[in-house]
């Protein structure tokens, strides 16, 4: 696994390429602890979101496994009203979690940052 | 010790950073407060050494959807406060063992690392230990393998690296360890056992008040160090295991068990979670049996999924894995460690159960070992001891009916010279107290194992044959075991 200083880089990364990054932060699914983070905001708190999205995943892969498919999953991409949240998954026991302002941005942009930024490090 | 705090709804639990003095524990803590923004408490110091503690306060992460407080606590590191250690180990659910790379620093973290174990060994569930190597940045840093040896070599320990002065590894040190420390708290779950009481120590300066005031006294005061006054206990009830619902996949290499297994389904539960994290960092070749089985192999570990290890509902599973976990605890010392059991989730309504060992050397390893020396005298010596060994494992395994079959390779020796079983335990295990056994036949033993085995190493060097015999002869005769090395030579000669 790439480390903490190599994990911040990639975030920093991704906060160039994409207008109205939040925040974002590697995430263990098991503890929903975080292993690295970047913040943009100090009204945004990333550990709780992280620790919440943990569990989105951990019911998402239950979701997969009732449905009966082979397939991973890759990732997952929320909607709200004025962000947009990008659960990305990195190896089998961790995600990557990035949030930015809606008006800035769009889908597109976010998956590709992430994809090549976190991609990189494998 | 793990409690549910019913006021703030959260878990708490303690982490303790443990190691010998200077290794980086408090550099650990500092680096950590920095990068999980929370303020770092130094209890006492004196010229910059840590005399009762260093203490972070961290509430991240979820646990059956209830936040997970996390008091970090690190200890001091110096011999003569070795009683101020001892009470705040005793009140871990998981210690990050942080240990100084350094070749000169080895041998102070092998004693503290003892120190540890001895303090911990009783601790109920058992408490994981994450070993950080510390200072990988600096010169003259010894190797992880000859760390691992050093410390332990016959245990399994999750290993991480760092430079805590710089940062790296220190975070990732530290969710290991809570991960570690949740599967504890798992087990004290599932056994209604998980205090629901608030923190009897709830910050930094509480700590160290209630170690000074047990400070002159003969008996520390350990519920006063601990993370809850004894007030009101509730049951807490084991969360209900996911419904899943469709039906069985066909054929294919199954998954093999990996970090993602589901808590609860390892066992035993925090060790477990370490042999599956450590065996499973290393690429492994997977084939199927004609009997069915599945077997798995790397240089390290040997996986082994039975035939019969296959289910479609979860509490059979389950049930068919405490089954399994019961076996393996009767018979804990008679097994070689690491080793531990995994019920695997496959597909939707399919889970499998695994077997995951180590390799250790055995019997056949030792004996190839002997005859690559040229010191008959020796060869002769070491063989009567694996004979010795074979012989009283097929007495004490085989011949009471715990195990069917044994085989050189697969006996290994204990610390106390003891023999071990080395391989795949069985899954229908026979209990210690099975009735029914076999005839201990040590002429056919000889004849049908033993013989082939130095057949097989001595046709290279045939003229090593009658010095080899007159040398186990002489030391079989001076323990009064005289006939083996006749069997054997029988075996050989034939006459």
């Amino acid at each position: 696994m790439a480390s903490e200083k190599e994990m911040i880089a990639a975030f920093e990364g991704i906060q160039r390429d994409v207008p109205g990054f939040i925040a974002a932060s590697l995430v263990d699914i098991d503890s929903g602890m975080t292993l690295a983070v970047l913040s943009s905001r100090t009204d945004f708190d990333l550990a709780a979101a992280s620790a919440f999205n943990s569990e989105i995943v951990k019911q998402k892969m239950k979701t997969i496994k009732a449905l009966g498919l082979q397939s991973k999953l890759e990732d997952i991409l929320l909607t709200l009203s004025d962000q947009l949240h990008l659960i990305k998954m990195v190896g089998d026991t961790s995600f990557l979690y990035l949030a930015a302002e809606k008006a800035s941005t769009n889908l597109a942009i976010i998956r590709s940052s992430a994809a090549r930024h976190i991609n990189s490090l494998n | 010790m793990a409690l549910l705090d019913p006021r703030r709804g959260c878990i708490v639990i303690r982490v303790i950073y443990d190691g010998p003095a200077f290794a980086g524990k408090t550099t650990n803590l500092r680096t950590l407060a920095r990068s999980l923004e929370s303020k770092l408490y130094s209890g006492e110091e004196s010229d910059g050494r840590t005399l009762y503690f260093d203490w972070v306060d961290y509430m991240g992460g979820l646990f059956e959807g209830m936040p997970i407080r996390c008091q970090i606590v690190s200890v001091p590191g110096q011999r003569i406060l070795e009683r101020r250690r001892r009470l705040l180990l005793e009140t871990s659910d998981v210690v990050v063992f942080v240990a100084d790379s350094r070749s000169e620093r080895l041998m102070e973290n092998v004693r503290s690392f003892k120190v540890l174990g001895q303090v911990l060994a009783p601790m109920v569930p058992p408490v994981g230990i994450v070993v950080q190597a510390n200072k990988r940045d600096l010169k003259g840093a010894i190797t992880l393998d000859a760390l691992r040896d050093a410390l332990d070599r016959d245990r399994l320990l999750a290993l991480t690296e760092a430079v805590a002065e710089s940062g790296e590894g220190v975070r990732e040190t530290f969710v290991l360890a809570v991960r570690l420390a949740l599967d504890r708290v798992r087990e004290l779950w599932n056994r209604k056992e998980l205090p629901k009481i608030e923190p009897g120590i709830d910050d930094g300066g509480q700590l160290l008040s209630a170690m000074k005031a047990t400070e002159g006294e003969n008996l520390a005061s350990l519920s006063s160090l601990g993370l809850g006054a004894i007030e009101r206990r509730s049951p807490i009830e084991a969360a209900a295991p996911p419904p899943p619902a469709s039906p069985p996949p066909s054929g294919g290499v199954p998954p093999l068990p990996d970090a993602s297994v589901p808590p609860g389904l390892v066992w035993p539960p925090v060790e477990g979670r370490i042999v599956v994290h450590e065996s499973t960092r290393v690429m492994t070749r997977i084939e199927r049996r004609e009997s069915g089985d599945w077997l798995g192999f790397s240089s390290e570990w040997m996986l082994r999924s039975p035939l019969k290890g296959l289910f479609f509902h979860l509490e059979e599973a389950r049930a068919a894995l405490v089954s399994w976990a019961r076996w393996h605890s009767a018979v804990a010392e008679r097994l070689s460690q690491p080793r531990c059991i995994v019920l695997m989730p496959e597909a939707s309504e399919v889970w499998r159960l695994w077997q995951i060992v180590r390799r250790v050397p055995t019997l056949s390893d030792t004996a190839r070992e002997l005859f690559e020396q040229s010191d008959d005298l020796l060869l002769g010596e070491g063989l009567f001891k694996i004979i010795d060994l074979r012989l009283r494992a097929e007495r004490d395994f085989v011949t009471t009916g715990w195990l069917g079959r044994l085989g050189f390779s697969s006996v290994s020796v204990s610390e106390a010279g003891a023999p071990l079983f080395a391989g795949f335990s069985p899954y229908s295990g026979r209990s210690l107290s099975t009735v029914g056994s076999a005839k201990f036949d040590e002429d056919r033993l000889i004849r049908d194992e033993l013989a082939p085995l130095l057949r097989g190493e001595l046709r290279i060097a045939p003229h090593r044959i009658p010095a080899v015999l007159t040398s186990l002869r002489k030391v079989a005769t001076a323990n009064r075991r005289g006939h083996i090395a006749k069997s054997i030579q029988q075996s050989l000669l034939g006459s």
